[in-house]
This record gives structure tokens, C-alpha cells and sequence, in this order.
């Protein structure tokens, strides 16, 4: 029995300290001001990686300099519909200003934003886009013009109009990567000279995609640039460098991680394109807020395509 | 029968009425603490939504249930999932009759459990290896039909289909929660009313004393997870209705979802214990935990772990009670 009484008493303590950290940090209410009190939610699609992070990172110091607040969430599984559409619906219930969310399923959060339009609550969509889905704004890159400037110059400066190249994608069956690859396909085209060799799925582990690009490679030694079209293309330069092919094969990712820099600056990789995940999270709450506080209408930002090579890498702060 | 023998009936209908009671007790516990600390969490908008997050898991739960009990274990219960979702997703998109679609998916999921089956008891392979391959295998083919692509916006023909009414409601009651409590009242029967039910806690309890009893545990393990894979099969189009799109990760580790719903239950990985009620418990003890994340804001960084804490004392708790009652 005693042991009965102690277990229950630890899950009510457990949970009475989370009610304790939820309590902490919920904004005081100012009972002598008409100032109402905004909560935004932003719910992730994944959290495993840096990138991700950047983007809550941004979403929450959006929150702090607006004197709002900003809860993040992302479901367990990485890029689970089912449960993003859960956390939304829980954002819903609790009656948040406003949600900023991922859109990365081309109609699967159609419904659940629905209810929250519903409900009163706008939905702004950021880093992956959905048409048609029902958000208020859209805060990200546009991704086919990304991809045609990567093709651009990995085509006409780096591989000088000739060759042979093959797109690594860490799902792709994703929207965005899936745009992405189109601008590189686009730019391929005004290089009669550069052929394409595929698309390679390498996950969105660095280990597998490492992996994955190693046996493309041996599959396929012609192959003179490995263009990559999310965060996990790092694995691009892991590869080229450890196997020292920066003479034979030129690299191309997307995103500011560390290791992806550190390829750039080392000349394992030519290029990566940065798309500001701290400002898609900043500037997807800002919205909410000024459309709660202000009224303004929404519109959709553009956070751009920030080309980073061996010339400006060392001004560059990792993501 | 004599006064002993009454006795020690009534004792065990005792034991066998409160193993679901520690958590039971878990639940209700969680329930009045979500109560006080958050006032959304009584509105009727979240608890109908925390019950309609349940179905999915719950479905699957029950298949699982009849495999754990079983004393066998199965991992490709999301593969499984994803692989009947894409297969159904492309027909539908293609126009076949949603009822022949539907009927396709549920033969498929059987087959993908008779597979399962089949390696376990009769290649004499642990369920552990034979269902992790498996699981590899079910993703490769959900690929394989989509060509890695997402699938969604269905026809006329199927979105006006009975199907994908499962995804409306009537009322406020959203249609796949009274069919998800409809399962679990058959599968209640099932697991306690027939010789079926019986015969698959013998074989998960003492496998060689069933069949010195004359059961032929092979076939019992066969059918736990040909109705495991009809469930993962009708869990799929549950969601498919729900959400009207199917991504390339439709399932990806729903299979611990499903296992941790059934083990909370109170069903033992080592098979001859557990209850479809239990599990049921469990699967709203899961739902209740993620939902009440979100409705007190913890931290995403702290989300998974507070999960896996609860998920830890909860079995605890059950660990505890179950034993008292047994000294008792």
C-alpha cells in the first residue's frame, strides 16, 4: 500500500512540477491595463536538427521582443502528419491568437486549419509552403528560384557550362525539395553540356545520407557535382572531403549548420544557400501579433536565397 | 465446484477486475491534475479531440493486444500501416470503387499478418528479427506504389464515398471514435467471452502446456496477426478519411505507440496477460500526456522525455498495484 501512496505521489509531483513550469513561464497578467495578453503557438514539423531549432529560436525571440508569448511544439516522430495535426488541434483547443506551422504536406493540414479559421484562430505557414491549405501567409524561400540560382552558378561558374550531376534530397517527396530540384533542372537547361544523373534519397540521417552518396558514387564515377537540397546535404561535403575528390567532384547544399559551412570554407562543397530559418520563425509570429494587436493584414514574406561560398563563408554565422 | 474452489473463482474474478485498476487510477489521476491546471482542458472541444486522437493508435492497439498477449511481438505495425495506406491512397486516386479499394486494403493488411505470421511459427524465426525485416520491407513497397510521392486530393467518387465519412461526425461525435469504441467492445468479447480469446492466453501464457492441451498454437499466432494487420489496415483508412492525404511517412513509429499503449494496458512483453480495456486505457493515457504537453506549454526540448517518464511510472504504478492484489 505504502508503495501504492508513493508512486501516485511521484506522478503528482511530477506533473504538479510541470504545472509549476508552465506557471513560471505564462506572462503575468496586468490587471490595471486593457493590454491583452497574445499567445502564439508554433508547432514544428521535426526537431532534430540545427536548422529546426533556428527556426524556434527566431519564433521565441519574436515572442520576447514583442513582449508575447510563444510556445513551441513538433511532434515526437519527424515530419508525422498525424501528430502535427494532433498538436495543432491541441494549439486550437487552448485557444491560442494565433499558429504558425510548418505546411510541408501538400493538402494534409487542410481540415485542421480549416477548424482553426473556424475558430477564429489564423494560421500562418512558414518554411515549406502548402497552396490552397488555408493559411493567412506564407514566411519562407522561394524555393524554385533557390534551386535555379544554386544551378546557375554550380553550372556556369563552378563545373564552366560541362558535366555531370545528380541531386541529393533528404525526401524526395517533399513539396519544397521537390520545387527546388525544378530550379536546378531549370538552370540545367540553358547548359546543353550538363547532364543529369538523378535524384538520390539520402534521409535525414548524416550517417545513412553519407552512405547513400558514397555507393552513388561508386555506382557512378562520372559524376562531376552532387547537389544537395536541404540541411542534411553536409553529407555532401563529409563525403567529398573525407574521400579527398575536391579536384573531381564539386559540392552544393542548402542551409548555414556548421558543418556545412565548415565544408564550404575548406573547399569540400562550393556553395549553400541559406533561407534564414530564424527569420521565417521571427517573422511568421510577428505577423500574428501585428494582425491580433494591430489588425494589419497579412502578407507573405520572401526570407530569400543567401548565396554562400568560399568568398563571403567567413562572414557568415552558422544556423 | 466446493467453497475453495468459489473462493479462489471470485478472488481471481477480483485480480482480473483490478489489473486494468492501477491504470485506471493513472488516467484518472492525470485527467484531474490536467483538470486544475489548465482550464482548456475540460472543454468539450479538447476532450472530444483528445478521444479522436486515440482512434488511430487505439485501432492499432488492439491488434497488438491480441500479439503481445500471444507472447509474441511486432514491429512493422507502422510499415504495415503505411504500406495499406499508400496502397489504398493510389486506388482511390485512380478511381477504383472506394469499397473495393477498402476491401483490398483490409485483404492486404491480412496478408501482411499472415506473412508475419507465417515466418514466426513455421520458419521458427523470433518475431523480433522476422517483424523487423518486415517493417523494412512494408516502407520499401509504400514507396514503391507512391514513387515517393505524397498522395492526396482525391476524387468525387471517393471523398463522397461511406469510407471517407469515417472522417466526419455526427454531431460533435467524430464518426471514428464510435467506431474505434466498437472495436474495443468486440475485441473485449473476443478476448474474454471465446474460446478463441482463451486459447490465445494459453498459448501466450505456457505455449507448450496449450498444446498439451490440444491447442494448436501455431494457428492462434497466425490469427492474431492476420487481425493485427486488419487493423493496422483499418487504422490507415481511418486516417486517409481524416486527413485526405497520405505522406511517404504515413505509420513511421506508430509500431511503439501501438506497443506502449497495450504494455501501459497492463499487458506483459512476455505474453498470457493483458486486456483490450487496458489497452484502451493506455492509448487515452498517451493521448491525454501529449495533449496535456501542449496545454502547459512545457518546453518541446523536455515534450518526449516527460512522455517517457509518465509512460515509466505508469507501468510502475500498475507494476505495484497488480503485485499488491496478488498477495491479497
Amino acid at each position: 500500500m505504502r508503495k501504492k501512496v508513493i508512486v501516485l505521489a511521484l506522478c503528482v509531483a511530477l506533473f504538479l512540477s510541470l504545472v509549476g513550469c508552465a506557471s513560471k513561464d505564462a506572462p503575468a497578467q496586468d490587471e490595471g491595463t486593457d493590454k491583452k495578453d497574445i499567445k502564439v503557438s508554433v508547432v514544428l514539423h521535426a526537431m532534430n536538427s540545427s536548422f529546426y531549432t533556428k527556426m524556434a529560436d527566431g519564433a521565441k525571440a519574436a515572442g520576447e521582443d514583442l513582449g508575447i508569448t510563444v510556445d513551441v511544439s513538433a511532434p515526437n516522430t519527424a515530419s508525422s502528419l498525424n501528430e502535427q495535426v494532433d498538436l495543432i488541434e491541441s494549439a486550437i483547443s487552448v485557444g491560442y491568437d494565433g499558429i504558425a506551422t510548418v505546411t510541408w504536406d501538400p493538402s494534409g493540414f487542410n481540415s485542421v486549419i480549416g477548424k482553426a479559421n473556424k475558430a477564429g484562430i489564423p494560421v500562418v505557414g512558414f518554411n515549406q509552403n502548402a497552396e490552397g491549405s488555408g493559411i493567412s501567409a506564407f514566411v519562407g524561400q522561394d524555393y524554385e528560384d533557390a534551386g535555379y540560382e544554386m544551378g546557375m552558378y554550380m553550372f556556369g561558374e563552378v563545373l564552366n557550362g560541362k558535366g555531370k550531376y545528380v541531386v541529393a534530397s533528404c525526401a524526395p517527396a517533399d513539396s519544397a525539395l521537390i520545387a527546388r530540384t525544378a530550379g536546378i533542372e531549370k538552370a540545367a537547361k540553358e547548359f546543353p553540356d550538363i547532364e543529369f544523373g538523378g535524384v538520390i534519397d539520402i534521409g535525414t540521417d548524416l550517417t545513412n545520407a553519407y552512405g547513400v552518396i558514397e555507393n552513388a558514387y561508386l555506382k557512378d564515377p562520372e559524376i562531376d557535382a552532387i547537389l544537395g537540397v536541404d540541411v542534411f546535404s553536409e553529407a555532401i561535403g563529409t563525403y567529398i572531403g573525407t574521400n579527398k575528390l575536391q579536384d573531381k567532384v564539386k559540392g552544393a547544399g542548402f542551409d548555414l549548420v556548421e558543418g556545412t559551412l565548415e565544408h564550404v570554407k575548406n573547399g569540400d562543397m562550393q556553395l549553400t544557400i541559406g533561407q534564414n530559418p530564424f527569420m521565417q520563425g521571427y517573422y511568421s509570429v510577428l505577423e500574428l501579433y501585428m494582425n491580433k494587436a494591430h489588425d494589419t493584414q497579412f502578407i507573405d514574406v520572401n526570407t530569400g536565397a543567401q548565396m554562400v561560398t568560399a568568398e563571403n563563408v567567413s562572414e557568415v554565422e552558422p544556423e | 465446484m466446493g467453497m475453495t474452489e468459489l473462493g479462489k473463482t471470485a478472488r481471481m474474478k477480483k485480480i482480473k477486475v483490478f489489473r486494468e485498476f492501477g491504470v485506471f487510477m493513472v488516467m484518472v489521476s492525470l485527467i484531474a491534475i490536467l483538470s486544475i491546471a489548465s482550464p482548456a482542458f475540460l472543454q468539450m472541444t479538447n476532450l472530444i479531440n483528445i478521444v479522436r486522437q486515440t482512434v488511430e493508435i487505439g485501432i492499432m492497439a488492439i491488434g497488438m493486444t491480441f500479439i503481445i498477449v500471444s507472447a509474441e511481438i511486432d514491429l512493422s505495425a507502422g510499415s504495415a500501416y503505411g504500406a495499406t495506406a499508400m496502397l489504398a491512397a493510389y486506388l482511390y486516386k485512380a478511381g477504383v470503387n472506394p469499397t473495393l479499394v477498402f476491401s483490398i486494403a483490409m485483404l492486404a493488411g491480412g496478408a501482411i499478418g499472415f506473412v508475419n505470421g507465417f515466418l514466426i511459427t513455421k520458419a521458427k524465426m523470433p518475431a523480433f528479427i522476422v517483424t523487423l525485416g518486415t517493417m523494412q520491407i512494408f516502407r520499401s513497397i509504400a514507396y514503391s506504389i507512391s514513387g515517393g510521392q505524397n498522395i492526396s486530393v482525391f476524387p468525387e467518387s471517393a471523398e463522397s464515398s461511406w469510407i471517407f465519412k469515417l472522417g466526419g461526425s455526427i454531431g460533435v461525435i467524430p464518426i471514428q471514435v464510435i467506431v474505434m469504441i466498437a472495436f474495443f467492445i468486440i475485441a473485449h468479447m473476443v478476448m474474454s467471452k471465446t474460446k478463441f480469446g482463451f486459447e490465445v492466453y494459453a498459448t501466450g501464457g505456457n505455449k507448450r502446456a496449450a498444446q498439451l492441451a490440444g491447442i494448436n498454437t501455431d494457428r492462434i499466432k497466425i490469427a492474431c496477426m492476420v487481425i493485427a494487420g486488419v487493423l493496422y489496415a483499418f487504422a490507415s483508412q481511418v486516417s486517409i478519411a481524416y486527413l485526405k492525404s497520405v505522406p511517404t511517412t504515413a505509420g513511421a513509429s506508430r509500431e511503439m505507440d501501438a506497443i506502449a499503449a497495450v504494455i501501459l494496458g497492463g499487458a506483459a512483453l512476455s505474453g498470457g496477460r493483458g486486456t483490450v480495456i487496458g489497452t484502451l486505457i493506455g492509448a487515452i493515457i498517451m493521448s491525454v500526456v501529449k495533449n496535456g504537453m501542449v496545454l502547459l506549454s512545457v518546453p518541446v526540448f523536455w515534450q518526449s522525455g516527460f512522455i517517457g517518464v509518465i509512460i515509466i511510472l505508469a507501468v510502475l504504478l500498475d507494476t505495484c498495484i497488480s503485485r499488491s492484489n496478488k498477495k491479497g
